[in-house]
C-alpha cells in the first residue's frame, strides 16, 4: 500500500506544483503602459491571471475609475476611445466567456480592495443566451465557498426545487472538471513557467503581441474576430440553463454591494443583432421573461437602473461578429448617451 | 468513451471504482460492472449498445439449452446472428460493392447507402468473445452453464470491450466467480496503476506523437521525398504498435483494478525472429483465437499452405471491410508460408539480422493499413525516389524521436515496470516517482490525443 500511496503522493504534489506555478502573476502590470495604441499580449495568461492583473491595476491606482465596464466578450471590446466621455477616466473589467455571476464576484473584490470605480456599467448577457456559468478565475477554496453559498440558498429559497440544487451541483462539478483540464495545455503551462522565473519583462509582453486577442492599456480587447459587414447566422433557441434562485441571489449580493459602497451601477441586457431579434425578442421564451421579470423586480426595488431587451434598435447591421457581439464604436457610442443619463459625475 | 480523456480518467473511472467497492453494493458487482460497460459504450450511441444487448441475450439463451453440447446445429443458431450483425455492420457494404459494383459506377452508388452505416465501436472484439464463448460451450470446455451475469460481465466488461484482449470465458472464470467477494490489496492496485500509466504514456506520448510527425506526409503520400515516405514506413510500424500496445496495457490495468488478470496481448513483437514468430508476439489473444477456432479445425498443419492463406486473409478482413486489408493478410501469409519454407537458411542468419527483416517486412506491410491501394501506389512511387517531392522532409528532432520509439520498442520491457512488484525501497519509490512524472506529462498530450486505431476494427 505504501507504494500506491506514494504514487498519488508524487503525482498530487506534480499537480499542484502545476497549479500553483499557473497561479503566479507578470512582476510588472501590463495595462500600465502610457501607450494607448500598445498591442498586449496576454493569450497565454489565464483567466485567474487576468482578473487579477485587472484588479491590481485598479487597486494601484490612487482615484478609482470614473467608469468601469464589466461583462464578457459583449463589452470587452469596446474602450476609452469607444466611450465619447473625454473628461471620463474608463477601464474595462471585463473577462472573457465569463458569466453574470463573474460580475458579481469581480465588483465583491474590488470592493474589498477598494478600488471600485465610481460608476459600473454592467453587461447583462441577453437572457436567450442563457448564460449561467460559475466564475473559472477564483481560486478553489472560494469557488468551494460558493458552492456551498449556492446550495444552501438553493435549499432555503422559495423559488428553489430539488432540481435546482442538484443542478447547482452538476455545475460545480462541470466548472471544477474544465479547469483541471485547462492546467495541462502545453503553452499555457510554457507561459506561466516563462512567468514563474520571470522570463519575459513587460516590453516583450508588449512586442510579442498580435492582432488576435490583444489588449489595450484601458483592459479592453482586440478579439481578433471578423465582423461582419451585414448578415450573420440567426441565434437559435437554447434550453433553460439560468436557475431563478441563483439569479436571484447574484441580484441580491450586486444591489447589497451597491448600497454599502456607494457606487452607482448601469445594467443593461446586451443586445442581438437585429435578425435575432426580430425573432427573439418578437417572441422571447418563456424562461427568457421569467430571468426577466425577475431582474426588473429586483431592479425596481433596488432602485437601479436596469434595462432590457430589446434594446438594439439602435445599433446597425454591419460590424458584428456574430448575432450577440456588436460592433464595439456603436455600443460604445450608446453607452456614453446611456452615462451621460445617469451623469457619472467625471473629473469632480 | 475512449481510456485517453480526462472524463474517462477523472470522472467514469473513478465513480465506477467507488460503487464497486461500496460495501454496501458489494454483491451487486456484476451490475456495477455491466451497467458502467453500457454506458462506457453506450455513450457513443445507444444503437450500438442495443446490438451488443441483443447478441448477449441471445448467446445465453441458446447456450443454455439442455442439448446445446455437441449440438451443431444449436451452434450454428446460436453464433450466426452474432456473425451476421458483424456483417451488416462491418462488412456489407464492402461486400455489395465487391460483388456487384466493380466497374460499375451505378450499382456503386445503389450499394453506396451501406457505407454510411456506423460501425459499432469493437464489434469484432465482442463478437469473437461471443463465439469462442459459445464453442468452448459446444465442446465441453465451459462444464457449467455460467450465471446470466457473470456472461453478461465477460462479454462487456469495458476494459476490453473496444480492443480486446480477446478472452476466453476460461482466462476471467475465476475472477468472476470471486468478483463480489474480492478485496482490492495492494498488490492488485500498484499493478494496475502500473499497466495504466505505462499504457497512456506509450499510447500518448509515443504512439500520438509519431502520428502527428506523419500526418502530412499521409494526406499526400504521392508528393514526398524517399527520406519522408521511408520515415512514414517506420514511424506508422511504432506507432500502431504503440498505440495498440498502449490500450491493451491499460486494459489490463483496468482488469486488475478490479480483480481480473487479463492475458498479455503482445510479448514484443518488433523483438520476432520471423514472421511466424511474429504471429505469436502480435496482437496474441487473436493469433490464438484464430488458431484454435479456425486454423486447427481446418486441418492445421496437414494443409499447412492452404490453411495459412484462408486465416491470414480472414485475419485481414477481420482488421477492415477492404480488399486492402485482404491484401495486407495475404502479404503475412507469404510471408510466414516463405519463412515455413526457408526456415533452415532463415535461421541460419544471426538474430540481429533476422530481427531487422522481420520488422522490416512487418513494417512494409503496415503500408496497406495506413493507404488505400490508389494511395499506396502513389506511396510506393515516393519510397523509390519517383515521387514529386512537394514536403519538406523530416527534421532532426523527429529521427531523433522515432530512435527513441525504436529504444523503447526493441530495447525496454515494459510489463516487469507495469506489475510495479519492486520490494527493494530505492526501486520502487524511483519507480512510483517515475510512474507520477509519466502520468502528469500524459496529461498535459491528452487534449491531442486520437483515438486508438485498433478501435475502428
Amino acid at each position: 500500500m505504501v507504494k500506491v500511496l506514494g504514487f498519488f503522493v508524487c503525482t498530487l504534489f506534480l499537480i499542484a506544483s502545476i497549479g500553483y506555478v499557473t497561479t503566479r502573476l507578470p512582476s510588472a502590470d501590463p495595462f500600465s503602459v502610457s501607450d494607448t495604441d500598445r498591442a498586449i499580449d496576454l493569450r497565454y495568461y489565464s483567466l485567474f491571471q487576468i482578473a487579477t492583473l485587472k484588479q491590481q491595476h485598479a487597486a494601484a491606482l490612487d482615484t478609482p475609475y470614473d467608469i468601469g465596464l464589466f461583462g464578457n466578450s459583449r463589452i470587452l471590446s469596446v474602450g476609452r476611445s469607444d466611450l465619447s466621455l473625454e473628461k471620463c477616466s474608463v477601464f474595462n473589467f471585463a473577462l472573457s466567456g465569463q458569466s453574470f455571476r463573474s460580475t458579481v464576484e469581480l465588483l465583491e473584490r474590488l470592493a474589498a480592495q477598494d478600488a471600485l470605480p465610481r460608476t459600473a456599467v454592467v453587461s447583462m448577457d441577453h437572457f436567450e443566451l442563457q448564460m449561467a456559468d460559475n466564475p473559472q478565475w477564483i481560486p478553489i477554496a472560494d469557488r468551494v465557498y460558493r458552492f456551498l453559498n449556492d446550495i444552501t440558498y438553493a435549499v432555503q429559497s422559495d423559488i428553489a426545487s430539488v432540481r435546482d440544487a442538484a443542478r447547482v451541483v452538476w455545475r460545480f462539478v462541470w466548472t471544477e472538471t474544465l479547469l483541471f483540464q485547462q492546467i495541462f495545455e502545453v503553452a499555457f503551462f510554457y507561459q506561466s513557467v516563462s512567468t514563474y522565473f520571470d522570463l519575459h519583462s513587460l516590453e516583450e509582453v508588449g512586442t510579442e503581441a498580435s492582432n488576435a486577442l490583444s489588449y489595450r492599456n484601458d483592459g479592453s480587447w482586440d478579439s481578433g474576430r471578423p465582423s461582419s459587414d451585414g448578415a450573420v447566422d440567426v441565434l437559435a433557441r437554447t434550453t433553460a440553463q439560468i436557475l431563478l434562485p441563483i439569479l436571484q441571489l447574484d441580484l441580491d449580493r450586486l444591489f447589497n454591494l451597491a448600497r454599502d459602497n456607494n457606487f452607482t451601477i448601469f445594467l443593461y441586457e446586451s443586445p442581438l443583432h437585429h435578425e435575432s431579434s426580430d425573432l427573439l425578442d418578437v417572441s422571447p421564451s418563456s424562461f427568457a421573461n421569467a430571468d426577466r421579470q425577475l431582474l426588473k423586480a429586483a431592479c425596481a426595488e433596488a432602485g437601479i437602473q436596469c434595462l432590457t431587451a430589446p434594446i438594439g434598435a439602435f445599433l446597425g447591421s454591419s460590424g458584428w461578429s456574430d448575432s450577440s457581439h456588436p460592433p464595439a464604436d456603436e455600443l460604445g457610442l450608446w453607452l456614453s448617451m446611456q452615462l451621460a443619463r445617469v451623469d457619472p459625475g467625471c473629473a469632480t | 468513451m475512449i481510456f485517453n480523456t480526462f472524463s474517462f480518467l477523472f470522472v467514469f473511472l473513478p465513480c465506477v471504482l467507488v460503487l464497486f467497492y461500496l460495501p454496501g453494493l458489494r454483491r451487486f458487482r456484476y451490475i456495477t460492472l455491466t451497467a458502467s460497460s453500457l454506458v462506457f459504450y453506450g455513450i457513443s450511441g445507444i444503437e450500438h449498445a442495443v446490438v451488443l444487448c441483443l447478441d448477449v441475450l441471445w448467446l445465453y439463451y441458446f447456450m443454455t439449452r439442455e442439448n446445446f453440447q455437441k449440438n451443431k446445429i444449436l451452434l450454428f443458431v446460436t453464433i450466426i446472428p452474432p456473425i451476421l450483425a458483424l456483417f451488416y455492420y462491418k462488412y456489407i457494404g464492402f461486400f455489395f460493392r465487391s460483388i456487384f459494383g466493380i466497374g460499375n459506377s451505378e450499382i456503386s452508388e445503389v450499394f453506396s447507402v451501406f457505407d454510411h452505416i456506423v460501425l459499432p465501436a469493437g464489434i469484432s472484439f465482442f463478437t469473437f468473445q461471443a463465439v469462442s464463448f459459445a464453442i468452448d460451450r459446444y465442446r465441453g470446455d465451459i462444464k457449467e452453464v455460467p450465471s446470466f451475469s457473470r456472461v453478461f460481465t465477460f462479454i462487456t466488461f469495458f476494459p476490453q470491450l473496444v480492443a480486446g484482449p480477446i478472452l476466453r470465458f476460461s482466462d476471467i472464470d475465476g475472477a468472476l466467480a470471486r468478483l463480489t467477494t474480492f478485496k482490492l490489496t495492494a498488490h492488485f492496485m500498484s499493478r494496475g496503476i502500473g499497466y495504466i500509466v505505462l499504457g497512456l504514456a506509450v499510447k500518448v506520448l509515443i504512439a500520438d506523437t509519431l502520428g502527428h510527425m506523419i500526418e502530412d506526409y499521409a494526406v499526400d503520400p504521392g508528393a514526398i521525398t524517399p527520406l519522408s515516405a521511408w520515415f512514414t514506413v517506420f514511424a506508422y510500424s511504432f506507432q500502431i504498435y504503440f498505440d495498440f500496445y498502449g490500450y491493451s496495457l491499460v486494459a489490463i490495468g483496468l482488469g486488475s483494478l478490479f480483480g481480473f488478470s487479463f492475458p498479455k496481448n503482445f510479448d514484443r513483437p518488433y523483438n520476432a525472429l520471423n514472421p511466424r514468430d511474429f504471429w505469436r508476439q502480435w496482437h496474441m489473444t487473436l493469433s490464438f483465437w484464430i488458431r484454435d477456432y479456425l486454423y486447427i479445425p481446418l486441418g492445421g498443419n496437414r494443409s499447412y499452405v492452404r490453411n495459412i492463406l484462408i486465416v491470414m486473409a480472414l485475419c485481414g478482413l477481420w482488421h477492415g471491410a477492404g480488399w486492402s486489408f485482404i491484401v495486407w493478410g495475404l502479404y503475412h501469409a507469404m510471408l510466414v508460408i516463405g519463412y515455413h519454407a526457408g526456415r533452415t537458411t532463415w535461421d541460419k542468419f544471426p538474430a540481429l539480422v533476422q530481427i531487422a527483416v522481420t520488422f522490416f517486412l512487418v513494417s512494409l506491410g503496415w503500408i496497406l493499413f495506413l493507404f488505400d491501394f490508389a494511395q499506396a501506389a502513389a506511396f510506393v512511387q515516393s519510397l523509390v525516389g519517383h515521387g514529386a517531392n512537394g514536403i519538406v522532409g523530416p527534421t532532426l528532432v523527429m529521427w531523433s524521436f522515432l530512435g527513441l520509439a525504436a529504444v523503447v520498442a526493441f530495447g525496454i520491457r515494459l510489463e516487469p515496470l507495469a506489475e510495479n512488484n519492486h520490494t527493494g525501497i530505492w526501486a520502487s519509490s524511483i519507480l512510483q516517482i517515475l510512474l507520477a512524472v509519466l502520468f502528469v506529462s500524459t496529461l498535459f498530450f491528452l487534449d491531442r490525443s486520437e483515438t486508438f486505431i485498433y478501435f475502428r476494427f
